[in-house]
């Protein structure tokens, strides 16, 4: 229909080039047209994002509800975080998942860069193995690598703890920040490299002045996505907690299962706030380090 | 590249790649052992050679719960294409310059807990649960009005609700990347919106589907915790079925059950390979 | 992006390639274990060595979900200064399994039948009476009871019922006092039912039905049990390991149920006066629990300052007050009697609970026709 095709005229501005370095602007004169694909796909992905959001806000919402009831609002209190504070289960549980994700986020990020630069710079008959290696983790269910663990650990005479589940977590993150730094390190550029090699320094010393700060924002995005997913994960360690303290997930798991209450409202709450502050923080610093970087090119 | 520096860069690969292969190849080996082995009378392995198990896993008592399991998975991986390629669509051709904030909120809500997303369908749709209180309120008959907690459709429910940005994310990076001259031509050539988008729009990002397949069906084949939370006993589906293995029943069986849908879900994976690899050969 | 470059740097041969490896791999450690060995089995006797009532670091606490007053674990944190870490298991089987694993839990709490096979295969830590301040608060009767030798290994906890629980507001049907009751209710209130996630009491539960034995370990019987309840499983809402919520809420108008929980049901209800118990005429599965701390325990002196703590009068009671059963202890035993003065439907006596229907936990070939019937009941 010739309609469609002004709608696109005018979508598309004059010299055409990938639209990812364009800004697609969409005039007034579109929505007012009567047939009009965007005003139903505008509906559509409003009503989608509604039914994304919905029930993480109608749980957070309740989780400031004086009653019991997840049918009637009383008043606005805190009471349920109150009972969470009391609650030491779930402190030491929270504490506990803070804990194992930290020391995920450590170990899996160093161990992760370090696979992405072997990947890509080092010519070994060890690559190609390690890499199919990495990415059968990555796309195996946690399930199977739960039950893998949890056999592991109960036939070698390991005590399942809080030791294990880090472990458990570790395995499954090293490939995520492999393959985010991977592809920003692929992109970098030898040539800087080289210059500061030329300089003077030796190759660990080019690694560590030069292309490290460049992978910095890859590395802490990674890092932050780590974390987020250990303090979330509720497979792997379902399969491999213990004694000591259960993770915040699982501790949620035993209270959904053996009896729904109001608690789980606050305690969901509290861990989206948590993991929403940490990825904000994660973009920002992100951000950051791009714009640096961007204002240091244009000097 | 010097030898010092290959030889730095080995080491780089060297601790990960060990750690995969201790932490990652060999427990499979044990639980391959397990799947062959017995257990007696607490219920502790004893090793051996008994591949009844693997019989038992083709036993046709299990084929419902196979056939469950794939139709949740396929029902929750059409739901997914269904939404999220338009709103990829849109997201990508109409997001101007919100489209990074747009995709942002997209994800955001992934990054709540798994078990608090599933949580959240009883907050609404349970029995107890808002929308029933709204319907009774204004008059609904029926204790509660609407059932939907411990049936099918909350699993089905459930999985796409947290599988979605899974399809929406490859789909819309698909769409960003195509070259928008290729959708003029199209309009050019076919006229309708319909027939650019059969023939133009939908081969450009086929690759993104199927990616967003592959990372919605294969986790949705080995979920238990929705089923097991928002379902019901006539929702058992195969992660049910191996979690109660271990949970409560008989391990050997659950290793083999777990090695069988590993090696499926291997197969499907090798087709999603077949499928990616083509179109990079025919660009080569 | 990634699948242009899984596509050319990991094709199809590496991933065959992987998957070879693993399987070998796989194959090459599986016989090392087969020639290597298998677990221990139990050890010839030897003298029992007690370990010290005394505190040694924070409790490791496994139990049913909502089976001990949580106020009185409050008091036992604060009273020693140390912490109390719960975690929660289904039914006996996924007790099992966690204790298989080799968690190393201080406490936890097998029904008589688990007890006497943990005894058998030495999987427990003696427990000495004598440390026990309160152990005269027991009944003679578990000095030696039946399924531990003794009572090396084990103090009661509390004693139960298997019934059925229903509200008559919503349920108005006279029920016969029959497990039959819930196959004619099924189709009638379908949806609003609830059958216990436990293999020994559904399975046994229909076994009751039938007539037959409830430890059957007749293949036919097992069939026809398995059969019927497949009738009315869709029916069902769920299979729960908790069925106080559901009823309290109005999920479930009808459940199998434990006569403890049907108290705590009574309790949280808005309405306690509309929730009714009864046991049935074809057998009452009942019996007793107990504390017992596993073998490798690695804080056993603090179990036993818990247990200890557990027996005296006033903890006894305050925990029945909460969760209905009748602890096996003289306080516990008179404050059951006040508690259920309004509810005689909840009733069980000692004498009952120690020469009643006894479900005994499937071992050896019976495990195996027991695992394998109730997987049919979850699958099919």
């Amino acid at each position: 229909m010739s309609g469609q095709a002004a709608v696109v005229d005018q979508a598309t501005p004059e010299p055409l080039a990938p639209m990812s370095h364009q800004k697609v602007v969409v005039r007034r004169a579109v929505a007012a047209r009567k047939f009009d694909q965007p005003r139903f796909l505008y509906v559509f992905t409003a009503l989608v994002f509604v039914y994304l959001f919905a029930p993480i806000l109608v749980v957070f919402w309740f989780s400031f509800n004086s009653r019991k009831s997840l049918q009637v609002f009383g008043s606005f209190s805190l009471t349920w975080y109150g009972k969470l504070l009391e609650d030491s289960n779930i402190i030491s549980s929270l504490v506990a998942s803070v804990e194992i994700a930290f020391v995920t986020m450590v170990v899996a990020t160093v161990l992760g860069t370090m696979l992405a630069f072997g990947l890509v710079r080092a010519r070994w008959w060890a690559n190609r193995p390690t890499g199919t290696l990495m990415l059968l983790n990555l796309v195996t269910p946690e399930i199977v690598t739960g039950i893998a663990f949890l056999l592991v650990f109960s036939q070698l005479g390991l005590t399942l703890s809080l030791g294990t589940v880090i472990i458990g977590h570790i395995t499954f993150s090293i490939a995520y920040v492999t393959i985010i730094v991977r592809g920003r390190l692929a992109a970098i550029n030898r040539e800087v490299e080289e210059a500061a090699q030329d300089l003077g320094a030796n190759d660990l010393q080019a690694v560590r002045l030069v292309t490290l700060p460049l992978l910095w924002p890859a590395i802490i995005a990674s890092g932050m996505l780590v974390f987020v997913m250990s303090f979330d994960d509720f497979v792997t360690s379902f399969f491999t907690t213990g004694i000591g303290v259960q993770p915040l997930p699982l501790r949620i798991y035993s209270m959904i299962r053996f009896g729904v209450t109001p608690e789980i409202n606050a305690v969901g709450s509290l861990m989206m706030v948590i993991t929403i502050v940490i990825v904000l923080a994660a973009l920002f610093v992100y951000a950051r380090q791009q714009r640096a970087r961007l204002a240091f090119l244009a000097e | 590249m010097s030898v010092a520096a290959n030889r730095l860069w080995r080491l780089m690969l060297a601790p990960a790649g060990l750690w995969l292969v201790v932490f990652f190849v060999a427990p499979f080996s044990i639980v391959i052992a397990v799947s062959l082995a017995t257990t007696d009378f607490l219920g502790r392995p004893v090793f051996g050679w008994n591949p009844e198990n693997y019989q038992q896993v083709f036993d046709p008592l299990f084929i419902p719960v196979l056939v469950r399991s794939a139709a949740f998975a396929v029902a929750a991986t059409a739901l997914c294409l269904l939404i999220g390629y338009p709103v990829a669509y849109m997201i990508a051709r109409f997001g101007g310059r919100f489209r990074n904030f747009l995709i942002v909120l997209i994800i955001l809500p992934w990054f709540a807990d798994y078990l608090v997303r599933i949580y959240a369908w009883f907050v609404i749709l349970g029995d107890q649960g808002v929308v029933n209180g709204l319907l009774h309120a204004v008059g609904f008959p029926g204790d509660p009005p609407v059932t939907f907690i411990n049936t099918p459709f909350a699993v089905i429910g459930g999985l796409v609700y947290d599988f979605l940005p899974f399809m929406i994310l490859p789909i819309y990076a698909a769409l960003e990347r195509m070259d928008p001259s290729l959708t003029e031509a199209g309009k050019d050539l076919y006229g309708t919106p319909l027939q650019t988008f059969l023939h133009v729009t939908w081969p450009a990002t086929v690759q993104g589907v199927v990616a967003g397949v592959v990372l919605v069906g294969l986790p949705a084949l080995g979920d238990f915790a929705t089923a097991q939370i928002l379902g019901g006993p006539n929702t058992y589906m195969i992660g049910n079925l191996i979690q109660d293995q271990f949970g409560s029943g008989y391990w050997p069986f659950g290793a083999a059950l777990t090695i069988v849908l590993m090696a499926v879900l291997s197969l499907l994976m090798i087709f999603y390979l077949r499928s990616a690899a083509r179109p990079a050969e025919a660009s080569a | 992006m990634a699948s242009k470059a899984w596509g050319s740097e990991f094709n199809r041969r590496d991933f065959l390639r992987g998957g070879a490896a693993l399987g070998l791999g796989g194959t090459a450690l599986w016989l090392a274990a087969a020639c290597g060995g298998s677990p221990s089995a139990s050890q010839s006797p030897s003298p029992l060595v007690y370990p010290k009532a005394q505190i040694d670091g924070d409790l490791e606490y496994f139990n049913w979900a909502e089976y001990l007053d949580p106020e009185v674990i409050k008091g036992f944190e604060k009273h020693y200064g140390v912490k109390v870490h719960e975690t929660n298991f289904d039914n006996m089987s996924s007790m099992m399994a966690k204790l298989n694993a080799g968690i190393a839990y201080d406490l936890t709490f097998p029904t008589a039948d688990y007890v006497a096979e943990l005894v058998k295969a030495n999987a427990l830590t003696p427990i000495d009476h004598a440390q026990l301040a309160n152990w005269s608060q027991v009944p003679s009767y578990f000095n030696n009871p039946w399924y531990d030798p003794h009572g090396n290994y084990s103090v009661p906890y509390a004693m139960w019922t298997t019934g059925i629980c229903w509200r008559t507001d919503k349920v108005p049907d006279t029920l016969a006092g029959s497990w039959n009751d819930l196959w004619t209710l099924a189709p009638k209130y379908s949806g609003k039912m609830f059958l216990l996630d436990d293999f020994q009491e559904t399975l046994g539960m229909s076994l009751l039905r039938n007539h037959k034995d409830v430890n059957s370990g007749n293949r036919g019987d097992l069939d026809n049990a398995v059969t019927e309840l497949l009738k009315i499983k869709p029916d069902v809402r769920q299979l729960v390991s908790n069925e106080i919520p559901g009823l309290v809420d109005g999920t479930a108008w009808i459940s199998h149920a434990w006569s403890g929980d049907v108290y705590q049901v009574i309790s949280q209800a808005n309405d306690p006066s509309v929730y009714r118990y009864e046991t049935c005429s074809e057998g009452v599965p009942t019996g007793n629990d107990t504390f017992v701390i596993p073998k490798n325990a690695q804080h056993p002196g603090t179990a036993m300052k818990f247990i200890d703590w557990m027996l005296t009068p006033e903890n006894a009671t305050s925990n029945v007050n909460y969760f209905g059963y009748p602890q096996v202890t003289t306080a516990g035993l008179a404050a059951f009697q006040t508690l259920v003065a309004d509810y005689p439907f909840l009733n069980i006596t000692l004498d009952q609970a120690i020469n009643g229907l006894r479900e005994l936990v499937p071992v050896g070939a019976r495990l195996q026709l027991w695992n394998n019937a109730w997987t049919k009941v979850k699958a099919g």
